[in-house]
């Protein structure tokens, strides 16, 4: 699947970045970018294993992603305000018209199935005022993910994307200079797929395909070149790592010299 | 074998395939070392991806006869009284369930409300992401509001408790107290003379000797830290009998930190967080003291005071259990019944 136009990334709360339409999830896991869902799943809503739309990304996966122009940014708390400011009363009388048309679509089925229902049982008796009410209550009422049907988003969509300022200035906030992203984009650049890395004590771990198919390898930690990395924290992370059979990565980048970033991996030789 | 190294890490500490969704128990899938690039692979990858897509797309919906309205006007949440959430969740004022943010959005995300924009008198649903850009002013606190939720936790903001009286210490005027300060240094010269545990004991048992010479703590008064800690969630069990206008202790209180911004706390700021923290069983736990056995293992491990720290990195959340050990209040003298070398047992 191949997308013409970038996909827009909400930026909430002025740092966190989210998806919330899901063909766009799709196509940010087919560039090898994974996110965390961290919604609720209206199917299963209580567990915490299986989550839902949005889609948060890292820092890194945002700023990587606009960087190779597949995504734009959109500061959400001032686009949603103007496309609801921007609802006229012929505006809300349309979707209030639209809405009626699929909610009419379906209490035709519904009455329809009703129908067939009661020919099967072999009921004769029809049309009580109840069976209506009990029709009209089993109606359903969706809440969206997003909202692309409003007359002004793609207008106001457009307007927020295509304003030079605004995407520098939201980006200007990502700071790509760091350490973390050079290392983020270097092991990105080999195959990896990227994760947050606080479930085993790093700045990432990093998946050798598809995290749904395949185990973490890496778990990444970022130190400057002139930066000590602590005995003791090596032997922590070696042993944690060998311990969950992974590798424990340090990578970093010398700053005088403009070269790769070179990447180093620590294995608990449990020796003696 | 990597089974059962694996086994170790929990299971939400590793993506799960979400054909697993559907099954009645949730377990362990299995994954692959790396790639090989065969066709069973990339179409178990496939399925995998197909079912997680399926499950993102089951439209967030309730029937009309359990939609609840919740209206956004004046940058206020209000719903309709309707719904079993209104049992722990909401303030009820005049006709309405006032919600907090985190409340609300937990509440569209699950599908339990329907969210709605008014204007002018006219009314438009909201959506998802909508609701989010109006109200989440802090991602992170909702976050972990809704993971503890969905665990079926009750969960509310954290209000310091009026009724609880606040200890004030006790203070002696400043001479006075220099006074005693130097004869205090004075016991140290002419231990044990003066001390009222040795004009006491006539030393007959190892015990009494153990207790003369038992250390004495005193707290320490420390300066507030310059960054107080905040705790930010009440949490209960799930009770039945739970009210939110008279709720009980809270079982846990929650402190959330963001991983990126804050290193670990100072031990003024711990002090300082310690001080402030109520939970259920906290003034039990100084009462017990005398129970031995089990029990006073268990009192000792669990210390007296307990805060948890939500650690979250995008998006991804770590609880981490904190408390004070009180190992100075352990009743460690051997007893008349317990003493000595008669107790040890050999092997």
């Amino acid at each position: 699947m191949t997308q013409a136009s970038p996909i827009s990334i909400s930026v909430v709360a002025g740092q966190t970045f989210l998806l919330f339409n899901i063909d766009d999830i799709k196509y940010v896991r087919q560039l090898g970018i994974v996110g965390s869902l961290v919604g609720t799943l209206p199917a299963a809503p209580q567990q915490n294993l299986f989550l839902g739309v949005p889609l948060q990304l890292m820092a890194e996966e945002a700023l990587w992603l606009v960087e190779h122009g597949y995504a734009k940014l959109i500061p959400d708390d001032r686009f949603i305000r103007d496309i609801y400011d921007h609802l006229s009363d012929s505006d809300i009388m349309l979707i209030e018209r639209e809405l009626e048309q699929t909610r009419q679509k379906e209490r035709s089925w519904k009455i329809q199935e009703h129908q067939a229902k009661l020919d099967r049982l072999g009921v004769t008796k029809r049309g009580g005022s109840n069976d209506k009410e009990l029709i009209e209550q089993g109606l359903t009422v969706v809440v969206n993910n997003t909202p692309s049907r409003l007359p002004s988003y793609v207008f106001f969509k457009r307007l927020y994307e295509e304003s030079d300022i605004l995407q520098k200035n939201l980006l200007s906030g990502l700071r790509k200079d760091t350490l973390s992203y050079r290392v983020f984009s270097y092991l990105k650049s080999t195959g990896y797929y990227m994760a947050p890395g606080l479930r085993f004590g790093g700045r990432y771990i990093a998946y050798p395909g598809d995290p749904l198919r395949f185990h973490a390898h890496l778990i990444v930690n970022c130190v400057g070149w002139n930066e000590d990395i602590g005995l003791v924290n090596m032997v922590g992370g070696g042993r944690l790592a060998t311990g969950v059979k992974k590798l424990w990565v340090i990578g970093s980048q010398d700053p005088d010299k403009d070269q790769n970033v070179q990447c180093f991996s620590v294995e608990w030789a449990g020796f003696g | 074998m990597s089974q059962e190294l694996l086994i170790e890490t929990e299971l939400e500490d590793e993506v799960q395939p979400w054909e697993y969704l559907n099954s009645a128990n949730l377990k362990r899938g299995q994954k692959d070392f790396e790639k090989d690039d065969t066709q069973i692979q990339n179409s178990t990858l496939q399925d995998s991806l197909d079912h997680m897509y399926n499950a993102l797309s089951v439209p967030r919906a309730h029937t009309v006869k359990q939609n609840v309205k919740a209206y956004y006007q004046d940058g206020q949440w209000r719903s309709e009284l309707k719904g079993n959430f209104m049992q722990t969740m909401g303030v009820v004022r005049n006709d309405w369930c006032y919600l907090t943010e985190e409340e609300i959005i937990y509440l569209v995300e699950r599908g339990t409300v329907e969210p709605i924009w008014v204007k002018n008198g006219q009314e438009v649903t909201m959506d998802l992401q909508s609701v989010y850009a109006m109200c989440a002013t802090d991602l992170v606190r909702y976050q972990v509001y809704s993971n503890l939720k969905r665990c079926g936790y009750i969960v509310q903001r954290y209000t310091p408790r009026e009724c609880a009286t606040v200890r004030k210490p006790w203070y002696l005027p400043t001479m006075f107290r220099a006074v005693l300060r130097r004869l205090d240094i004075l016991n140290w010269f002419i231990f044990p003379a003066f001390t009222s545990s040795w004009l006491k004991s006539k030393f007959l048992t190892y015990s009494s000797i153990f207790e003369s010479i038992r250390l004495q703590f005193k707290p320490q008064r420390q300066a507030a830290p310059t960054y107080p800690l905040d705790i930010t969630f009440d949490v209960w069990k799930p009770d039945p009998r739970f009210t939110k206008k008279s709720p009980p202790l809270p079982d846990f209180q929650i402190v959330i930190v963001d991983v990126s911004s804050t290193r670990f706390p100072t031990k003024n700021q711990l002090d300082d967080l310690f001080k402030r923290v109520e939970y259920q069983g906290r003034s039990q736990e100084s009462l017990s003291e005398a129970q031995g056995g089990a029990k006073e293992k268990k009192r000792l491990k669990d210390g007296s005071n307990c805060v948890l720290f939500a650690l979250v990195d995008n998006g991804v959340i770590n609880y981490m259990r904190l408390s004070q050990g009180n190992l100075s209040s352990a009743n460690v003298i051997p007893t008349k019944k317990a003493r000595g070398p008669t107790q040890r047992t050999t092997k």
